[in-house]
């Protein structure tokens, strides 16, 4: 891939063509706010917060940097413009009004200098539609057990008919993913189950056969098992314990060969 | 629909013979063309083909006489309607008990059916090509609209169809083909009119040895039909246009992607690619040229982003529609990631003429930055609806007075919306402006796929924005923020305008977040989406300062903002009024005016007492306001 060279902010920085604009800024340190933008999934470009303000000889533009690739010399980049501050608190004050109880939200909102909307603050989630847990669970984990539903301010997260999902094997891949918390992976030690909120989705876990702790659902096992194949049993017990048993090994093998020799 | 009765046509030679074979079976014939488009179809024209086909037989007139089932001629407002060829004799609103009376005309010496024929309100014009409607009509896309049987591949070869294809894959090489669209000046009719042979390029030269060609059919703005008539009148001029598209940019594989709200449209086209296989005009080996091309039908489920080429992708992949950023661009990687070009239907439609009649020909008509015509479906508020085609660079003026014979009632002309559901109102001041791609963006509107409305003195640009930001705002996939928030909230803000209960900044905050939705969408639905509202304020801030500064909606649209009551004085007590109204809170006496009515008339008890409305019950329907003779009833 040839290499393209640019400004940021009047600094130079080069990358390879194609990059994606985001991506290179952070790696140059850089801050750009996103709240769709992570470094395991593709571009997506649904928050429209990594607008950035880029010039090309006489073409002037805003743009979303997470989906912009970089392939022309000489472009100038500027991350903090006043048309860049505008737009991205345009787009803010819209999201505060959809999440007012998001504390993510908010504080995103207070570092973009944004202490209000002069929208009415009728959003009852905390969901912004970013799309990383659909995405991550469709692509990543290769389940889709999550789609969007509905068009337009109707869009939603949910489970087929808003079920509870066959498919979901409980990796809690969604949740970590979040940005808001919206969707969280709550345990019960007690039961032995796991719920992944809001979608109403509830799983047995398995219990480690040391320590006696629930650290993976049933169905997510299985499938690692059967990715795994002859491999599986690297799976037995829960991390901890696992370290804990090759550290034990470890530590013999070592003392066997120290006293060996 | 029928079978194909064409023989495997296996060189262009044979379908030169074939083309000549098929017009002197016809030559002689006395033709009625009978629309059957969706639009006649709905006015009864089934049962007046079915009747004129039955009073042929019965004067066993059918060697001399053709009924012939057409798609559709464009005047829709006066459907069912009937084409005498060759005479060019146009009747409107024909019944099936006319059936006798159409057929004696087309006898020798027969003279055309008086009540049949349309009227201007001082003459009666016979003939087609001088009806205002048609006048000033300028027919590509549309040319054989109404001139063939869309269900019968040999007419279209008939009149010359598939001769262009015949002439490209033996004679052009696929770089003259785009050489030949790009002078041209050939603009995409979708919406964005990027040049379509400069699409081509692209994807001629983009890597990749399996590439596709999409037919962009999911016409989805409310109120627009062209693309729908010419899938239903003429569908192997779209095939035609897309297998010599298709050899330019050197594919095997193309894409109709078609609304399922348009079944006959589906039905036409699935017959037309079957016939068109037989034939041997699609598949392996085409006119025994060696080129082969296939085309498959994909039906949408009526989303309108599904419009947008990358969604409409993503649809045809059996993904949800929705739209990804073009920063690589789908010519070069669109469809299953492979080079794609992707062209509405009417763009493809214009291709086989180009190819027939030359580049320097198309290049001819039209104005500086826009060639050839443009096909628009003229709605709203004016006369003569239906569908018009002109040269690009006619005056506003010309298509709504001169084609559309102006507004009904008399009424003040007040602005005409271009484009679809996210194109611009444009004013009066502007009648004049030449109509093309970048005339139309420089008021503050668009092409579009080519939709104008036009509204009368009675439409209240604050409620028109606020209809399309519903629609809007549905139909936004809502993958990003700007689009499908920003949509909803202009839409809240101007409801709440309507309603009266706006105040001051919330113009501000309207203007904002149009600004914000324009300038950070995703796809081009977003980006244009706040169109209706910028090109309101634009025109017609005054209207919006009516209704938040002194609450009051000056064309009595918005319910929240008029009250009606019946001046006392002016009531002639004839009840009409209370009879129409729907919710009976409309109190009076019918008899003499109270003026009028003699003592004697009092004690008789014929005297009359004014009526009042209920303001309490009252829904604001308008329709005292409207059944009135006296204009007694006042909208405040």
């Amino acid at each position: 891939m040839p290499t393209v060279h640019f400004t940021i902010d009047g600094k130079k920085v080069s990358c390879e063509r194609d990059s994606m604009l985001l991506d290179v800024a952070l790696a140059n340190g850089f801050e750009i706010p996103a709240l769709c933008h992570h470094e395991a999934q593709p571009p997506y470009g649904a928050c429209r917060l990594c607008l950035v303000e880029i010039t090309q000889g006489r073409w002037n533009w805003i743009e979303a940097s997470c989906t912009y690739p970089v392939r022309d010399e000489g472009i100038e980049v500027r991350t903090n413009s006043e048309k860049v501050q505008r737009y991205r608190r345009l787009n803010m004050e819209m999201l505060l009004a959809r999440c007012p109880e998001s504390e993510k939200v908010r504080q995103m909102a207070r570092q973009l200098g944004l202490e209000r909307t002069r929208l009415p603050e009728d959003g009852d989630t905390e969901c912004v539609l970013c799309g990383l847990c659909v995405n991550i669970c469709r692509d990543v984990v290769g389940v889709g057990a999550i789609s969007f539903v509905g068009r337009g301010s109707e869009r939603r997260v949910d489970t087929p008919f808003g079920e509870p999902s066959e498919a979901c094997i409980g990796c809690g891949a969604c949740a970590e993913v979040c940005p808001t918390g919206y969707v969280a992976v709550v345990d019960d030690v007690e039961c032995m189950t796991r719920e992944i909120r809001p979608f109403h989705t509830e799983h047995r876990l398995v219990a480690c056969p040391e320590c006696g702790r629930g650290f993976v659902t049933e169905r997510q096992l299985a499938r690692l098992k059967e990715q795994l194949g002859p491999r599986s049993d690297v799976l037995q017990g829960c991390p901890a314990c696992r370290g804990r048993r090759q550290a034990a090994e470890l530590r013999r093998a070592y003392l066997t060969m120290k006293s060996g020799t | 629909m029928s079978v194909a009765t064409v023989q495997k046509i296996s060189s262009p030679a044979a379908l030169r013979d074939l083309a000549e074979s098929l017009r002197r079976s016809v030559e002689g014939k006395l033709v009625v063309d009978v629309c059957l488009g969706t639009g006649c179809r709905a006015s009864g024209s089934a049962d007046v083909y079915e009747s004129l086909k039955e009073a042929v037989q019965a004067n066993g007139m059918a060697g001399e006489v053709l009924v012939r089932p057409t798609g559709c001629h464009g005047f829709c407002e006066l459907g069912p309607v009937v084409l005498l060829q060759p005479s060019g004799v146009f009747y409107h609103g024909v019944k099936p008990d006319d059936a006798a009376d159409v057929l004696g005309s087309l006898a020798p010496g027969g003279q055309p059916v008086e009540r049949l024929l349309y009227d201007t309100g001082t003459e009666k014009i016979a003939f087609e090509r001088d009806v205002p409607f048609y006048k000033k009509q300028q027919r590509i896309a549309l040319r054989l609209n109404g001139r063939i049987d869309p269900t019968r591949v040999e007419d279209y070869i008939r009149e010359g169809g598939y001769q262009c294809l015949a002439k490209v894959l033996s004679q052009y090489t696929p770089e003259r083909v785009i050489e030949e669209i790009t002078a041209s000046g050939l603009r995409g009719r979708g919406g964005g009119g990027f040049p379509t042979g400069r699409k081509w390029t692209s994807c001629r030269q983009a890597h990749g040895d399996i590439k596709y060609v999409i037919c962009n059919g999911d016409e989805g703005d409310p109120g627009a039909f062209m693309d729908r008539s010419i899938m239903e009148a003429n569908p192997h001029a779209v095939l035609e246009g897309m297998a010599i598209g298709s050899y330019a940019i050197g594919a095997h594989q193309g894409f109709i992607y078609v609304r399922a709200e348009y079944p006959l449209a589906v039905r036409t086209l699935r017959a037309a690619i079957g016939q068109a296989r037989q034939a041997g005009l699609l598949g392996e080996d085409i006119l025994g040229s060696g080129y082969s091309f296939d085309i498959e039908i994909v039906r949408g489920g009526g989303a309108f982003v599904c419009g947008e080429s990358t969604a409409l992708m993503a649809s045809i992949e059996g993904h949800v529609g929705e739209p990804r950023a073009k920063h690589i661009h789908t010519v070069e990687s669109g469809l299953w990631d492979r080079p794609t070009t992707l062209n509405n239907v009417e763009t493809w439609a214009n291709v086989p003429v180009i190819i027939e009649r030359g580049a320097d020909w198309f290049a001819s008509i039209g104005s500086a930055g826009s060639k050839g015509t443009k096909v628009f479906s003229l709605v709203g508020k004016v006369k003569n609806t239906g569908l018009v085609e002109v040269p690009m660079g006619i005056t506003l003026r010309e298509i709504i007075y001169d084609i559309g014979g102006g507004i009904p009632g008399d009424k003040e002309f007040k602005a005409v919306q271009t484009g679809g559901p996210s194109g611009g109102c444009i004013p009066a001041d502007h009648l004049d402006l030449e109509v093309d791609f970048d005339r139309l963006s420089e008021v503050g509107s668009m092409m579009g796929s080519g939709g104008m409305i036009v509204m009368d003195e009675d439409s209240c640009m604050v409620d028109v924005a606020r209809y399309f930001l519903n629609f809007l705002r549905e139909e936004s996939c809502g993958k990003c923020t700007p689009c499908r928030e920003g949509n909803q909230r202009m839409f809240e803000i101007l409801d709440k305008i309507c309603k009266g209960e706006a105040g001051e900044g919330d113009l501000e905050l309207l203007e904002d977040i149009a600004d914000v939705v324009k300038t950070t969408s995703l796809c081009a639905l977003g980006k244009s989406a706040p169109n209706p509202v910028l090109s309101t304020i634009r025109y017609f801030r005054d209207e919006y300062e009516a209704h938040i500064r002194d609450k009051r909606c000056p064309a009595g649209v918005c319910k929240a903002l008029v009250t009606y009551s019946i001046d006392p004085e002016a009531c002639i007590c004839c009840g009409r009024c209370a009879t129409d109204c729907p919710v009976e809170c409309i109190s009076g006496k019918r008899g003499k005016p109270p003026a009028k009515a003699t003592e004697k008339d009092v004690a008789e008890g014929k005297a009359g007492e004014p009526f009042q409305i209920d303001a309490q019950v009252c829904i604001k329907c308008g329709s005292c306001y409207e059944v009135c003779p006296v204009g007694a009833v006042q909208r405040t």
